[in-house]
């Protein structure tokens, strides 16, 4: 019987056959090259359908278990374990570098924050990072784990936002942070977040259901905000 | 100086107000291999800086010259994805159980239906509608005018939702509904939607809110 493989980040399909992977592209840009290799490498192994993702990613669906590693290789990547699917990942949009609305470099900090906290510690609930360039919010930052939003005076920090069965609006915790201040925040915030998945009361939930059970006081204190 | 949307083109003009970034009409996301490099090879041809993978599950394309835009469209052979405007901007679905084990309902078979009926349909405001086979929402039905969610005994609709700077979640509106419900449903709330004139460039959750709650499931009732 088939499971997801989770070390390769590999979902199984329906099928109960076949898995899907993700290609590798950080904030869902890809250049000519990287696309072609992509197109190349889909048409190489059968690929079924590619799929643009809610958290704008690139799903090749319909790999064969033992084409697995061969994709991935000629992708020019190694599966991250923890990127499967639907459990970790940084959402972004194009910002000022392509936005005539964007307010700050979304791109770049997506880049910084990846780079840093890259591979994300291993909690066993879902991390989902929303990074958007101005208030009209493109990646949904209110219902991600941690959202932020650009604005010319420094970003917002929200956290405990999801969208799926406990639907929860993200709190703001932080206002006119800039990048520097942003990353510590984050770092503080995925420490409490990690600290609090293994504690039995809250063992595995997403971090909105944890602040509704712990309210906020605690994380505000680690984060150093009043 | 440039037009900042050239709406009968779906272009949109990129920072630097030299270039624009249109997005091809891609239903769900889902493209074939062919298409997709197609899609490559036109955007390698008229120079494109980069390709985006977006939120409403398109492929923009980004760096075109205004000049270049039908040449474009005209070597995609694609429609416009209505990224811009007034109108249905997108209908967003997961693979339901077409492809995923979670799926519970068949959000392919829906989301395409209300793409093919709603996708780009002039209403007051933007306006989203999100489809997903499960209730973990990879569709993020809950911030979408419209969301789908399907439940083992059906789909689950609420209305009102969205992001942005006054984010809120959609109002369960209707629950256990089969796929003609479903579609019927959604059909009563745009066309309601379509006749507030009052409401222009207002999203729906603000209607609601306007209108309260119980008026708004009466307004779309049956």
């Amino acid at each position: 019987m088939k499971d997801d493989i989770l070390s390769k980040a590999a979902i199984l399909q329906r099928d109960g056959e076949t898995y899907a992977i993700m290609a590798p592209l950080l904030g869902g840009v890809m250049d000519m090259q990287a696309a072609r290799r992509i197109a190349d490498v889909s048409e190489a192994y059968g690929i079924k359908s590619l799929k643009v993702t809610g958290a704008q990613r690139l799903a090749l669906i319909g790999i064969r278990e033992e084409d697995i590693d061969a994709v991935y290789e000629a992708l020019g990547t190694k599966p991250q374990q923890g990127a499967a699917l639907c459990q970790q990942y940084v959402k972004v949009c194009p910002g000022n570098t392509f936005c005539t609305r964007g307010q700050r470099d979304t791109l770049a900090f997506a880049k910084r924050l990846s780079e840093r906290f890259h591979p994300f510690p291993n909690i066993t609930a879902k991390i989902k990072i929303g990074i958007a360039g101005c208030f009209n919010s493109c990646v949904e930052p209110a219902i991600k784990d941690i959202g932020l939003i650009g604005l010319p005076s420094g970003w917002i920090v929200m956290a405990g936002g999801s969208g799926g069965k406990d639907p929860i609006l993200g709190e703001v915790i932080a206002k006119n942070q800039g990048d520097d201040q942003v990353l510590e925040l984050v770092e503080a915030i995925l420490k409490y977040y990690r600290a609090a998945s293994l504690r039995p009361l809250t063992r595995n939930m997403r971090l909105g259901i944890i602040l509704k059970k712990d309210g906020t006081a605690r994380l505000r204190s680690v984060c150093g905000l009043e | 100086m440039k037009a900042d949307i050239i709406e009968e083109k779906g272009a949109i003009l990129q920072r630097g107000n030299d270039t624009y970034a249109i997005a091809p009409h891609i239903p769900g996301g889902f493209i074939d291999v062919a298409t997709f490099r197609r899609l490559v090879d036109v955007a390698e041809k008229y120079e494109a800086t980069a390709l985006k993978l977006t939120s409403g599950q398109r492929i923009a394309i980004i760096g075109i010259r205004e000049e270049e835009l039908d040449l474009v469209w005209k070597d995609l052979g694609m429609s416009i994805g209505y990224a811009i405007g007034l109108c249905v901007r997108m209908v967003k679905f997961c693979p339901g159980t077409t492809y995923c084990r979670h799926g519970k309902q068949d959000a392919i078979g829906l989301g395409l239906k209300l793409d093919r009926l709603y996708h780009g349909y002039h209403l007051p405001a933007k306006f989203k509608i999100g489809v997903a086979g499960c209730e973990y929402g990879c569709a993020a039905p809950l911030v979408k005018e419209i969301g789908l969610r399907g439940m083992p005994e059906g789909w689950t609709l609420t209305a009102g939702g969205n992001c942005g700077a006054k984010p809120r979640f959609g109002d369960l509106i209707a629950e256990g509904l089969n796929d003609a419900e479903a579609e019927e449903a959604v059909a009563r709330i745009i066309h309601f939607f379509e006749g507030c004139d009052w409401a222009k460039k207002m999203r729906l959750g603000r209607v609601i809110d306007k209108m309260g709650l119980d008026e708004f499931k009466k307004a779309v009732a049956t």
